[in-house]
């Protein structure tokens, strides 16, 4: 499909290398950047539409577009599953206690 | 509440205070008769109580070596273990949960890292690793220390499996410096837990030793808190070596004295200790103290306060030295050493608001009083060299009066016996190094000296360290004397990084530190050679040692001289020449470090474009209330200023703004990577082109 921008090898380039530094391997970069490309005007067009195709694989089920985005991306970067990145980024449960400032003793 | 001594506490405290103030006080009457007669009687008599102080101090250092090496002959001749803390439990109690807590600031994110990593993974050795947890909590307030620090846990988490219970966590605000942070720890999380123990970021442990450590706390219900001797370990410069070689060497004997003398009043030194949390969460609350300058506000050496208020609190605090298998680094250079010193100087002598506080053991008042000391004896050795100089000048200058008195028969002749000023001489030597002569002894006994790289190399290498202290120390005393007067005037400190690794003195620092000291020894070795050449060449170690510290300093900061050591088998350490499996875990992953990050990025500007960086910081952050509508525009215009000028027009708040909301990162993020035109250049410059192939998926290392 044609890419309907002023430097469309740049723009591709520049995406590819985007997924590229998540780690994605070369066939589903070139799938996914295709994709992504299909009739946007701009390159930043592009890229939003590559966040939305990343934002819809992300299973969270999140409202936030940005944040589902994110999450793809920290899951293919690390190569983790959608539980296992739950695991890495959440703290233990709080449990709070005071410690009593020692003049109030 | 008062803890109140035990009577072995109180006789073996009595029997300290009389085996150093006797002989102090023998030594400063013994200088009296050495001085000049007749002399100048005040200033005999400062020189005296100063030179008293002085004796009594390094005779503290010899009796808690003389006890050390006691119990440590005692310990051989009995075959007993070194300490009863060894003693694995039967049982090991499973809900004893711990958790391996270190504080980080700005630190070398790949070393914190790996030392973490292979700790984890030598408890998990163990069997035990399901009661442990460990953190890694970050005080950092460097936009670029930050996410290195994330990118380095990343690639430590990616190492390891999903389920790993490694956390990162980094404060916003770092009140309290480290201190603060541990009591933010407790505050959030203590009471998950039973035990702490807290690292440096330069501390490894192996799991035996922090199971033995909550066994031994599991055995023991009244003790709040061991510490171990930690094995200085890693050291290439020569300065470093030798720091390290003294340290394994001198370090037990000297340990085992201070487990003799405070018992269950010991020492914390701030990590590789274990801490049993919840009394530490009820009596260790920090006050600020009141008042300005640098004596007042936060408490910068908390851990013997901490120790202190444990105690006070009716908890034992043990120093116990027979746990192997604790390590840290040291600073690898003098000045390194010194700009540590500096820190530890205002904390130490912040203690001495905190001397008197009510309800403290007298061992922890001792603690506070030698720490004080450890920096004030400097300043009353440079006042005992001025006060004798001034002596010898006034001796100079002022012709002596042979009839004193109106209607003398005889002439009252000037007295000086300077073979009796030999004898002190050589007696404070002995004091000095009684010390390391006991240490050599029990590696002996003990089968240590292989360890060491053999007998021959163990009097060598004590031999030349003895050197490099003698000509360090005058150093050290001026730049110690220095700090005491800069405290004294109320100039704070400010709280920076820890230099570690193989960082090397260049001239340029070299001269510029000890430059004051050179000439301050030309000028006064110069004027005394004038006026008494007899007593100059009494100055000549001290003066000696200033002049040459700028070559001395920049020579032993080097790592070429330590390595050409290491390969003549000098100043080596058991840890070298046997490499437990640890530091062999912790040297491969050093090696192999490698963060998951493809992109050639680093710091703010990887969390702003790498998209796996990007990611990763997002998800580290909290939710965040939502913004006010005028903080919401700040930070639009923010990302317009920053889509405009790049990451050079950013300054050091703004790139902590952008890096703290999540939104803001994301936003800029989506920008960036859209952008047309020249500005392209500024955050995406050489990076318009495919990457090459990925690596492929890190394999998870089975722990």
């Amino acid at each position: 499909m044609p890419l309907d921008v002023s430097e469309p090898d740049v723009i591709k380039a520049r995406l590819a290398t985007y997924l590229g530094a998540l780690g994605m391997d070369a066939a589903t970069i070139g799938t996914w950047v295709g994709r992504a490309c299909e009739g946007a005007a701009y390159g930043g067009q592009a890229f939003a539409r590559l966040q939305e195709l990343m934002a819809a694989d992300d299973a969270s089920g999140g409202t936030d577009e940005a944040g589902r985005a994110a999450r793809f991306r920290l899951a293919l970067w690390m190569g983790l599953s959608g539980a296992d990145l739950a695991a890495l980024v959440d703290m233990p449960p709080l449990c709070r206690q005071s410690m009593a400032p020692e003049r109030n003793r | 509440m008062t803890p109140r001594a035990s009577p072995r506490a109180f006789w073996r405290g009595l029997l300290l205070a009389v085996l150093v103030a006797i002989p102090s006080f023998v030594a400063s009457e013994f200088l009296l008769e050495v001085l000049p007669r007749p002399g100048f009687h005040i200033l005999n008599i400062a020189l005296a109580v100063v030179f008293g102080l002085l004796f009594g101090w390094i005779s503290i250092g010899l009796w808690i070596s003389v006890a050390g090496a006691c119990v440590s002959f005692a310990r051989w001749w009995r075959r007993r273990p070194p300490s009863a803390a060894v003693i694995p439990l039967a049982a090991p109690a499973a809900e004893a949960r711990t958790a391996i807590v270190m504080p980080v600031f700005r630190e070398d994110p790949s070393r914190v890292c790996a030392g973490l990593e292979a700790t984890y993974r030598s408890v998990a050795e163990t069997g035990r690793l399901a009661a442990f947890d460990f953190y890694i909590l970050s005080d950092s307030n460097d936009a670029d220390a930050w996410v290195e620090e994330e990118v380095a846990w990343a690639a430590l988490r990616r190492r390891l499996p999903p389920q790993a219970r490694i956390f990162y966590r980094r404060r916003r605000s770092n009140i309290k410096r480290k201190s603060g942070n541990i009591a933010d720890f407790c505050r959030r999380w203590g009471a998950a837990y039973r035990y702490m123990v807290i690292l440096d970021a330069d501390s490894v442990m192996t799991g035996s030793a922090l199971t033995a450590l909550v066994d031994a706390m599991e055995k023991s219900p009244t003790t709040g808190l061991i510490q171990t001797l930690p094995a200085a370990v890693g050291q290439n410069t020569l300065f470093g070596r030798i720091q390290q070689f003294s340290n394994r060497l001198y370090g037990p004997v000297f340990a085992a004295g201070l487990e003799f003398w405070h018992m269950n009043a010991g020492h914390y030194w701030g990590h590789n200790a274990i801490i049993r949390v919840a009394p530490f969460v009820r009596h260790c609350a920090l006050p600020r103290l009141p008042g300005r300058g640098a004596f007042g506000g936060e408490i910068m050496s908390h851990d013997f306060v901490e120790a202190a208020l444990l105690r006070r609190a009716g908890w034992d605090v043990r120093l116990v030295s027979g746990i192997p298998g604790s390590y840290e680094e040291t600073p690898p250079t003098l000045l390194d050493e010194l700009k540590r010193d500096r820190r530890w100087a205002q904390g130490n002598l912040q203690h001495t608001r905190l001397i008197f506080a009510r309800g403290l053991a007298i061992p922890h008042r001792v603690v506070f009083l030698s720490g004080i000391m450890s920096y004030m004896s400097s300043l009353l050795w440079l006042l005992f060299l001025l006060l004798s100089s001034v002596e010898v000048v006034l001796h100079a200058l002022i012709p002596p009066r042979y009839f004193p008195h109106p209607h003398m028969l005889f002439p009252v002749w000037p007295v000086w016996h300077p073979h009796w000023a030999l004898m002190l001489f050589w007696f404070t030597l002995a004091v000095l190094f009684v010390p390391k002569v006991l240490a050599v002894l029990l590696a002996v006994v003990n089968q240590r000296t292989r360890g060491f790289g053999g007998m021959v190399r163990i009097l060598a290498g004590v031999a030349l360290e003895s050197v490099l202290s003698a000509l360090l120390a005058p150093v050290r005393m001026l730049f110690h004397t220095a700090f005491v007067v800069s405290v004294l005037v109320g100039r704070k400190t400010q709280w920076g990084p820890q230099a570690r690794g193989d960082m090397s003195t260049s001239w340029q620092q070299a001269l510029r530190y000890h430059a004051t000291g050179t000439v301050l020894a030309l000028l006064w070795g110069g004027a005394m050679y004038v006026l008494s050449p007899g007593y100059f060449w009494w100055l000549t170690p001290v003066m000696g040692a200033w002049v040459a510290a700028i070559p001395v300093s920049v020579w032993i900061s080097r790592v070429g001289p330590g390595l050409v050591a290491r390969a003549w088998g000098l100043f080596v350490t058991p840890e070298e020449t046997a490499p437990p499996a640890i530091l062999r875990t912790l040297a491969r992953l050093q090696h192999d470090f490698a963060a998951p990050a493809r992109l050639p990025l680093r710091g703010f500007l990887a969390a702003v474009v790498d998209p796996g960086v990007n990611a990763l910081h997002c998800a580290l952050l909290r939710e965040r209330p939502a913004l006010s509508e005028g903080i919401g525009l700040a930070r639009q215009q923010l990302v317009l200023n920053a889509l405009k000028g790049g990451p050079q027009a950013l300054g050091p708040r703004e790139r902590m703004r952008i890096l703290m909301d999540r939104d803001t990162l994301l936003a800029l993020h989506g920008r960036i990577w859209g952008l047309k035109g020249p500005r392209v250049g500024f955050w995406l410059g050489g990076l318009d082109r495919p990457l090459p192939a990925p690596a492929p998926a890190p394999v998870r290392i089975p722990v």
